[in-house]
C-alpha cells in the first residue's frame, strides 16, 4: 500500500537503546547499547520522503539520543541532504532527559534550528523521585543546567513533566521554577502506568491539575502566558468543536517510528526493547506492513459503550492506542485512570479559559481566538 | 488495570465559544491546531505534541480538513460581551 503523501510526516529515529539515567517510568525496556547505523537512516529518510509534501518532522528519540551526539549531527545532516532535492524542509527535534546539554551542544543545535524537549519532572524532590541516574544519584541539577545552557543559546525549549503519584504536590513550584528560567512550553502528560486508584492520590491529582490551572490563569492575566499542553489542548479542543479525526493516535498510517534496528512501530511507546515482533509493524527496507498496520486500524474503530455516552468524549483522548495499552494492554481500551485525569484536565481548562474569555484576556483570545481579535 | 470507566452524561456547557465552519470558523480552528495535536503518550513526547511548537503561527495545511458545514460562529461569540472577540472573517489578515 503506497500511502498518499502528507504535508507534514513526522519521523521519529530512536537512535540509542542506551541511556544515562534509569528512571522509574521509562517504558523504553531495557538500557543496552545499541545504536541505529547510517543504512537504517537512510532507508527511514527515504521511506518518510516517499510520504512528504512539504515538511518532515524529524524526532530524535530514544533512550537518549544525545549519547550518540556524532549520530545525531550526521543524521541531521543527512536528512537535510535528502530533503533539500524534493524541496521538502526538515524540522528537527530531539527529545532528551538534559543532562547531556553543554553550550558548545547548544550552540549547534541552535544553529540548526532544533526544538529541544527536555524532560524535567520539577523541582529536586520532584525530579529525583523518579529521574535519578545509572548510579542512582539525583539529576536534577544537571537538567537545570541543561536547561539554563539550550536558554542562553536561544534554543526552543519545552519541558516535558509527568505526572506521578510521587511528585503530585509539588508540581506547582516545579512550573515556577523552570518558568523563572524562561520555559514557556510543557507538556504535561500522566505517568499512565502508575497506580492512580488510591482515593489519596486522586485527591492530590485533583489539586495538582487546580496548582496547574492557577499558574496558567495567572500568566495570561500578566501578560506572559504559559502554553501548558494538559491545559491549552482542551481548550483548544473545546473552540474546534472536539479533537479531529486527523489529530487522532496516527499509529504508523502516515508517521513513522524507526527503532535502532530499523523495525517500524505504531508508537514510540511500542518499542520497548523490540526483542519482540509483537508490535512491529514492518521494517524500514521493506516498509509498512498493510496487513499488521490494518489490523491496528481496526482495532481502534471501536470505543467503550461507556464513552460513547459520556458528554466530553470529543475531547477526550480516549483513543491514544499507546496510552490505553500503557494501562490495560488494549489499545482501544481506556483506563479509568485516563477517564479520570481527562476529566480533571477538562474541567481545569475550562474554568481559566471561561474566566479569561469573560475578562477580554488579550493573550488568551490571541492563542485560541487569533482570527477574531483586531 | 481494569477499565472502570465513569462517564459524564451531564457535563455543564461552558461559556465560552466553539467556532465551527464558516471562514471565521476555519481560520480559528486552523490556528487552534497549533496548540494541540496532543498523542497523550504517556511519559514521554509524542512528536506532535513536539510539533506544537514548531508550528506556531503555520496553518499547516489544516483548513482543508475542517468540515465545510454551512454553520456560523457560536452564538456565545456574536454575543461575546468583548469588542475584540468578533466574528469578522477579515480579522487577523
Amino acid at each position: 500500500m503506497q500511502p498518499l503523501k502528507a504535508p507534514d510526516v513526522h519521523l521519529t529515529l530512536c537512535l540509542t537503546h542506551d541511556c544515562n539515567l534509569r528512571c522509574r517510568y521509562c517504558y523504553a525496556g531495557p538500557k543496552r547499547d545499541a545504536a541505529m547505523s547510517e543504512d537504517t537512516a537512510r532507508a527511514a529518510f527515504e521511506l518518510a520522503l516517499d510520504r512528504v509534501g512539504q515538511r518532515l518532522h524529524l524526532v530524535f528519540f530514544g533512550g537518549e539520543p544525545l549519547l550518540r551526539w556524532d549520530t545525531l549531527r550526521s543524521f541531521t545532516a543527512l536528512g537535510r541532504g535528502l530533503c533539500a532535492p524534493k524541496g521538502v524542509e526538515l524540522s528537527p527535534t530531539v527529545t532528551t532527559n538534559g543532562t547531556l546539554l553543554t553550550p558548545q551542544r547548544c550552540e549547534w543545535l541552535a544553529e540548526e534550528r532544533f526544538l529541544v524537549a527536555v524532560s524535567y519532572d520539577g523541582i529536586a524532590a520532584a525530579h529525583d523521585a523518579n529521574r535519578r541516574d545509572a548510579s542512582g544519584a539525583s539529576t536534577h541539577a544537571r537538567v537545570v543546567d541543561g536547561l539554563r545552557c539550550a536558554l542562553a543559546a536561544g534554543l526552543r525549549v519545552r519541558a516535558i513533566l509527568v505526572l506521578d503519584p510521587s511528585n503530585l504536590q509539588w508540581v506547582g513550584e516545579s512550573i515556577d521554577e523552570v518558568r523563572d528560567l524562561g520555559v514557556r512550553d510543557f507538556v504535561v502528560n500522566p505517568n499512565w502506568s502508575a497506580d492512580w486508584s488510591a482515593p489519596a492520590v486522586r485527591e492530590s491529582l485533583t489539586e495538582a491539575y487546580a496548582a496547574l490551572a492557577a499558574r496558567h490563569l495567572a500568566s495570561y492575566r500578566c501578560g506572559d502566558p504559559l502554553w501548558i499542553s494538559a491545559l491549552d489542548a482542551k481548550i483548544s479542543a473545546h473552540v474546534k468543536g472536539g479533537i479531529l479525526a486527523s489529530e487522532h493516535c496516527d499509529l504508523g498510517c502516515r508517521d513513522l517510528v524507526v527503532a535502532p534496528s530499523g523495525n517500524l512501530f505504531p508508537c514510540d511507546r511500542m518499542i520497548g526493547d523490540d526483542r519482540s515482533d509483537r508490535f512491529v509493524i514492518g521494517h524500514v527496507s521493506a516498509g509498512v506492513d498493510a496487513r499488521k498496520l490494518a489490523e491496528w486500524v481496526a482495532g481502534m474503530r471501536t470505543l467503550p459503550a461507556e464513552c460513547l455516552t459520556c458528554s466530553i468524549r470529543s475531547r477526550c483522548r480516549n483513543r491514544c492506542a499507546c496510552a490505553n495499552f500503557a494501562m490495560t494492554r488494549l489499545p482501544s481500551e481506556p483506563s479509568s485512570a485516563l477517564c479520570l485525569h481527562e476529566q480533571l484536565a477538562i474541567r481545569a481548562a475550562d474554568d481559566v479559559a471561561e474566566a479569561l474569555f469573560a475578562e477580554g484576556n488579550e493573550a488568551f483570545l490571541r492563542r485560541h481566538y487569533p482570527g477574531a481579535v483586531r | 488495570m481494569a477499565s472502570r470507566l465513569t462517564p459524564l452524561l451531564d457535563y455543564p456547557a461552558r461559556s465560552y465559544p466553539k467556532a465551527r465552519g464558516t471562514m471565521v470558523g476555519r481560520i480559528l480552528v486552523a490556528a487552534s491546531m497549533t496548540a494541540t495535536s496532543l498523542g497523550g503518550c504517556g511519559p514521554a513526547v509524542d512528536p506532535k505534541t513536539v510539533d506544537a511548537a514548531v508550528d506556531q503561527g503555520d496553518l499547516d495545511g489544516t483548513v482543508d480538513q475542517v468540515s465545510s458545514e454551512a454553520s456560523t460562529l457560536d452564538q456565545a461569540v456574536q454575543d461575546a460581551p468583548i469588542d475584540h472577540a468578533v466574528a469578522d472573517p477579515e480579522a487577523g489578515r
